[in-house]
């Protein structure tokens, strides 16, 4: 299983300070006491920065008319849409496995009604954000696989790319068309208590929900219809069609054939790769499907077998080819990665892309955007410190109570410790281990994520979310459908957005007619 | 769409095992003994007695009860969910998940598989149809019964795949036309499972 595809489901969202969110409605009087000249949205003021209500860019009109949308409704038929929601993703088998759930059960990801809404002007700064972003990571991925300027100009440490587990060696001086080595990525974006947009993290390797983004707007499309069309919403249906595109202009062939290969049907993610397989209309294949032959890459079908000239893989660089990395990999394709080498195939995303997107590395990627763009990063960073550096160490030690630490090659939210909700025992034992080996690990500030109005079982409540928007990346290209997936903390009090722990999602809506 | 042999190859069990349990459900259930110990024979069962075979066809902790053909069948359907249309996908996803163990809701559940399998293209259709009839001619063979109008049908289906240069059954395909052995029938069938692996 890849990383990324798993993070969706058990994601690293302890930036957030451990604090109630404020409880909003009274349940039972929805429509007694709140309507929209009282202001349903302003009852949720709180001390996080709430999307519909703090934007002082935002003349707030999508935000009024879903105010006043919501107010003529009862919290009964709320409910009700939000358990048609459900419906409609049981009977679709929207579903996804828990892993390590011994009951096996299929869990559909909760939907929140309420949408998320993006002002045009603001998406314009995130999709920009996002690209300068994303080709600022290719050259670096191109420039550490080539001539390693960036390395010699000791602008990142050698020994931290040299020695990440994920850099490739296989892939130095393999160069790629139009250097692109992260065909999609997703960028995890989050919003402070000014309203600020941070980037989080890079997804680099095989970041998922990009199913979940679309089928959330079809949803939203049959269950509110009309608000939908009052607010002249900016497209996302077309992500499959350009996904397809982007990886063709990928491949040196004229007409090329891809194919998107999946671990199978117990992976987590395995209904997006479906989704995505049989929306641009290619194959979804596993490994047992594939075969090399004289370094060619051949799917065998019922017509006999078919040159593959792309794949869009969903599994991880270890898993890829048992002959180039594990050699106990079940899930790979023998001899793929000598087929790539020769350029007979594309892999989306190139093998050794995973570097760019490691917590280590992530540092310096403000850097980067200067040094290969001579650009100043339009989305910030979160600020992080790297405790490989004596100064960071020595705050970092001093401050644990106040800081997330974070395993700079771990994923998933583990090997972490979140400084405010930790205890004296935990902060002493990351201290212990931070002391030994600094160099693995980095900390950031606690950053409290922005709240936005969510339907609950007590009425209409803020919620903590985040934002992770898809870049696609070809040589002629680059690609944002305006919108991403929004993830929020549908549990009250809690901060983790993750859905295998009752995290869920929200369509996100950009709109064109927010700013006046 | 480009039809994977993997593919085939669920859509092919898919079609045997809702024709098995088709079969199955419409003997159930069983009221005299005789008939329900012909029935488990047949299958290598040794049960004597109609009301425990009835039981047992339904327990879901019996490996041959339908309950758990069908268990089989929804895996091949989440196996083919690349391929499959959304709605028909989740059409099957909602018979196969809303199913009881009562005979008569079994029976409608797989018609309404198949009917939905058979909407969705030529290729579905013939792999679909060509399990169904490689397991009716198991069952057939098993039973004793006249096998020529299945042969009919199965020399059509045996064509067709020839047009896909699976030629390469033909030869064991005459054969077992001419010889309804259980060897003729497995060397046929072994090599048709070779097919989807090349």
């Amino acid at each position: 299983m890849s990383e990324q595809e798993h993070e969706l489901h058990t994601e690293n969202d302890f930036f957030i300070q451990e604090q109630t969110t404020k409880a909003l409605i009274n349940p039972t009087s929805f429509l007694e006491h709140i309507s929209v000249q009282t202001n349903l949205f302003e009852q949720l003021k709180s001390q996080f920065f709430n999307e519909m209500l703090d934007d002082v860019t935002s003349n707030g009109a999508a935000s009024k008319k879903i105010e006043q949308w919501l107010s003529i409704r009862t919290l009964d038929e709320l409910k009700e849409l939000n358990a048609q929601a459900k419906q409609h993703f049981l009977y679709h088998g929207i579903t996804f496995n828990v892993y390590g759930d011994k009951e096996g059960t299929e869990r559909t990801i909760p939907f929140d009604l309420i949408p998320r809404v993006i002002e045009k002007k603001q998406w314009e700064k995130i999709a920009s954000g996002c690209a300068q972003r994303v080709k600022a990571l290719n050259y670096f991925l191109d420039d550490i696989y080539h001539g390693q300027h960036i390395l010699k100009e000791q602008l990142i440490p050698e020994e931290q790319i040299m020695g990440n587990e994920a850099f490739q060696p296989h892939m130095l001086k393999h160069s790629l068309k139009g250097k692109i080595y992260s065909q999609i990525s997703g960028i995890d974006i989050i919003r402070d208590g000014e309203g600020e947009f941070f980037v989080l993290e890079d997804n680099l390797r095989t970041p998922s929900g990009v199913s979940y983004m679309i089928e959330s707007r079809k949803i939203s499309q049959q269950l509110m219809p009309e608000l939908c069309a009052a607010n002249n919403l900016q497209g996302i249906e077309h992500y499959p069609k350009l996904l397809k595109e982007i990886l063709q202009e990928n491949s040196p062939a004229d007409l090329p054939f891809i194919v998107v290969l999946t671990p199978g049907r117990f992976n987590s993610a395995f209904y997006e790769h479906a989704f995505l397989a049989r929306e641009m209309d290619v194959p979804l294949v596993t490994n047992r499907d594939l075969f090399v032959e004289n370094d060619q890459v051949f799917v065998k079908t019922i017509r006999g077998r078919q040159k593959v000239d792309v794949i869009y893989r969903r599994l991880d660089d270890d898993f890829l080819d048992p002959l180039a990395f594990r050699p106990d990999s079940a899930l790979g394709v023998a001899g793929l990665m000598s087929a790539y080498l020769q350029k007979n195939v594309v892999i989306a995303n190139a093998p050794g892309t995973g570097v760019a997107d490691d917590k280590s590395i992530y540092p310096y990627v403000d850097q980067m955007i200067q040094y290969y763009l001579g650009e100043t990063p339009i989305l910030k960073n979160v600020p992080t410190y790297q405790c490989r550096k004596d100064e960071h160490l020595d705050y970092v030690l001093s401050n644990l109570d106040q800081l997330v630490v974070k395993e700079a090659q771990g994923s998933g939210g583990y090997g972490m410790l979140i400084g405010p909700q930790a205890s004296a025992c935990e902060i002493e034992e990351f201290r212990k281990k931070l002391i030994a080996t600094p160099h693995m690990y980095i900390a950031q500030p606690t950053l409290a994520l922005s709240v936005a109005p969510t339907l609950t079982t007590a009425g209409v409540a803020e919620r903590h979310i985040d934002l992770r928007p898809f870049v696609l990346s070809s040589p002629y290209r680059t690609e944002i459908v305006p919108g991403g997936l929004t993830r929020v903390a549908m549990q009250a009090g809690s901060l983790v957005v993750n859905s295998s722990q009752g995290g869920g999602i929200k369509d996100t809506w950009v709109v064109e007619t927010l700013h006046s | 769409m480009v039809l994977l042999n993997s593919s085939a190859h669920q859509i092919y069990w898919l079609g045997r095992y809702l024709m098995r349990v088709q079969f199955a459900a419409s003997h159930l259930p069983f009221t005299q003994d005789e008939e329900a110990t012909n029935f488990a024979a047949a299958f290598g069962l040794v049960i004597e007695n109609a009301e425990l075979l009835n039981h047992y066809m339904l327990d879901k902790k019996q490996t041959f009860s339908l309950l758990n053909q069908l268990v089989i069948a929804k895996d091949n359907i989440q196996e083919l969910r690349g391929i499959l249309s959304s709605s028909a996908y989740a059409e099957l996803n909602n018979v196969i998940n809303t199913l009881q163990g009562q005979p008569e809701i079994l029976r409608r559940a797989v018609e309404k598989c198949t009917q939905i399998l058979e909407a969705e293209n030529e290729d579905v259709g013939l792999f679909l149809y060509l399990g169904q009839k490689i397991e009716q001619f198991d069952i057939e063979l098993r039973f004793g019964q006249d096998l020529s109008a299945l042969v009919s049908e199965l020399d059509v289906l045996v064509q067709r795949l020839g047009g896909l240069d699976w030629e390469n059954i033909d030869q064991n395909w005459q054969v077992l036309k001419h010889q309804f052995t259980w060897d003729a029938y497995y060397t046929f069938t072994q090599q048709l499972e070779n097919m989807f692996e090349v």
